[in-house]
């Protein structure tokens, strides 16, 4: 009778507290709610999202987190561990974690985890963008071909459906995806039809300038070194100065040096080191002075472009690159969003929340920008021992002509339009009442290539 | 008595042995006669007649150049760019 009586008053106590428990989650989802209908978006994520890091939620609520994210980005689940981003299982967590395993090169969870996202949902084509990258990572072409092809499939439908920021977020999908297939080819040796899908994306779109060096190296690969310079030579069009890249100058240097155009190379060689070389130490030199400075690369984004220009060319380079890509956008987009719901200060706001929020954001940016920085001031440097060995070599092909006591047959002459390859598709054109920037990326040099030698005559 | 003829037989056989191991002393040919006239070597001259050096190829040092077989790391990159 005794343990009839505990067991019947075990049972009631759990079910209290279960009952308990359920009106406490209930009375944070109604408080998360009163937010969300109120635009504190941040406040109610932050609720909602931190009271389900170790119980999964059910669908209403992984339904509604999901609605938060799309005011708030996803940021916010980028202090998450992994366990906790398990727990709230919902498809932007498990993107996040299947991009934390791609990065770690562990495939399998990559696909176990977008297994889960819907066909239909936003972030369908992104996560088929980390699915076709995780097949190509693990060598498997044909399906990575197959899946890049479908991520911008999806991308172009939410492209068509959507508009303003996000029509542009679906572009620069599409154009990843587009870009990638090119890439595959291009590993594989299919220079041609790497060309093809690079030439897919508009002149338009943020990306193309970075599609030219990589079309370049396409045609350097080909033997097409004339058209490889004349896709190089759109980098000094003004309208794209701030794309500079130092990698298409090692290229340019090459593509000299393979015509056999010594003093070319040594020209584009020369000039990397007295011009970029000092400018990227000397950037180091500024930054490595206000390194000390709280949020300083965050702050470096807001500086006007004049003021930075002054202090360092390439600083400008780097900011207006920087600005355009996807992620800071979506980061600076939160930022502001925080900003207004700071100012609005509605009842039960938690600004003291709202504001430690608004500096990890900060920090995020900052540390986003401070890494790009260092990688393009580290790309210059290592590229640079890249031109020190072209240098030589070209010296020592330069002695073993002298030994042999030869010469080139012909001297280097200003080219000639039976030197420049075109496909049936392209023409020459006469820029008759034409935009004079619709030719970027289209032009050829027309340079003979002098590697025939001829024996010099006492 | 035994004893004594036995120690006699003993004596007597050393001593044979040793006779036995007396110095040989070998002695070359003091003086021989070669006619190298009279030598003949089978084959043919190959060394030419006049002093010269055969042409060499110089060596080619060839420095890797700067390759691009792949954008994978770009294409990390990109991902990381996106949020």
């Amino acid at each position: 009778m005794k343990y009839f009586l505990t067991i019947i008053f075990m049972t009631q106590f759990c079910i209290q507290v279960g009952i308990a428990k359920e009106t406490k989650l209930d009375r944070l989802y109604k408080k998360s709610l009163q937010h969300f209908k109120e635009k504190d978006y941040f406040t109610a994520l932050d609720l909602i999202a931190h009271r389900y890091k170790y119980v999964t939620p059910d669908q209403n609520i992984q339904h509604y987190i999901e609605t938060l994210v799309a005011h708030t980005g996803t940021h916010y689940f980028n202090t998450f561990s992994d366990l906790e981003l398990r727990k709230l299982n919902i498809p932007t967590t498990d993107l996040i974690m299947a991009k934390r395993n791609l990065y770690l090169s562990k495939f399998r969870y990559v696909h176990k985890r977008l297994k889960r996202i819907p066909k239909g949902h936003r972030l369908y084509s992104e996560a088929l963008l980390v699915k076709g990258t995780a097949y190509l990572m693990n060598k498997e072409y044909s399906k990575s071909l197959k899946i890049y092809k479908q991520c911008s499939d999806v991308a172009y439908g939410w492209e068509k459906r959507t508009e303003n920021k996000q029509k542009n977020y679906f572009a620069v999908l599409k154009e990843s995806c587009i870009i990638n297939i090119a890439r595959i080819h291009y590993m594989q040796k299919n220079y041609e039809l790497a060309i093809r899908n690079y030439e897919d994306i508009p002149k338009k779109s943020f990306k193309w300038p970075y599609t030219l060096l990589e079309k370049a190296w396409a045609y350097y690969y080909i033997g097409n070194y004339n058209r490889s310079l004349g896709i190089l030579l759109t980098y000094n069009s003004p309208l794209l100065e701030s794309y500079f890249t130092p990698e298409a100058e090692v290229l340019k240097a090459l593509s000299y040096f393979k015509l056999c155009l010594y003093e070319d190379a040594l020209t584009v060689i020369d000039k990397y080191y007295t011009t970029y070389a000092p400018r990227s130490s000397q950037l180091k030199k500024v930054i490595r002075g206000q390194n000390s400075k709280d949020l300083y690369y965050f702050n470096l984004m807001f500086s006007p472009l004049v003021h930075s220009e002054k202090e360092n060319k390439f600083l400008r380079t780097l900011i207006t690159q920087m600005s355009k890509r996807i992620k800071y956008n979506l980061d600076l987009n939160s930022f502001y969003k925080m900003n207004e719901e700071i100012y609005r200060a509605n009842k039960g706001a938690n600004v003291k929340l709202l504001l430690r929020m608004q500096r990890d954001l900060k920090e995020q940016i900052n540390h986003y920008v401070k890494v790009s920085t260092y990688k393009f001031i580290n790309e210059i440097h290592s590229l640079s021992s890249e031109m020190f060995n072209l240098k030589l070599e070209i010296l020592s092909r330069k002695r073993d002509l002298a030994y042999k006591n030869k010469t080139f047959k012909n001297n280097r002459s200003r080219g000639n339009f039976n030197n420049i390859t075109r496909e049936k598709h392209q023409e020459f054109w006469t820029f008759k009442s034409a935009f004079w920037a619709d030719e970027l990326g289209d032009y050829s040099l027309g340079l003979s290539s002098t590697c025939k030698t001829r024996r010099i005559r006492q | 008595m035994i004893k004594i003829i036995l120690f006699l037989v003993i004596i007597c056989g050393s001593f044979s042995t040793f006779a036995q191991n007396k110095k040989v002393v070998y002695k070359y040919k003091e003086y021989e006669k070669f006619d190298l006239g009279d030598l003949e070597i089978k084959g043919s001259i190959i060394a030419p007649n006049d002093i010269s050096v055969k042409s060499r190829r110089r060596k080619i040092f060839e420095r890797k150049l700067l390759k691009r077989d792949d954008f994978n790391k770009k294409i990390i990159e990109e991902i990381k760019f996106l949020r």
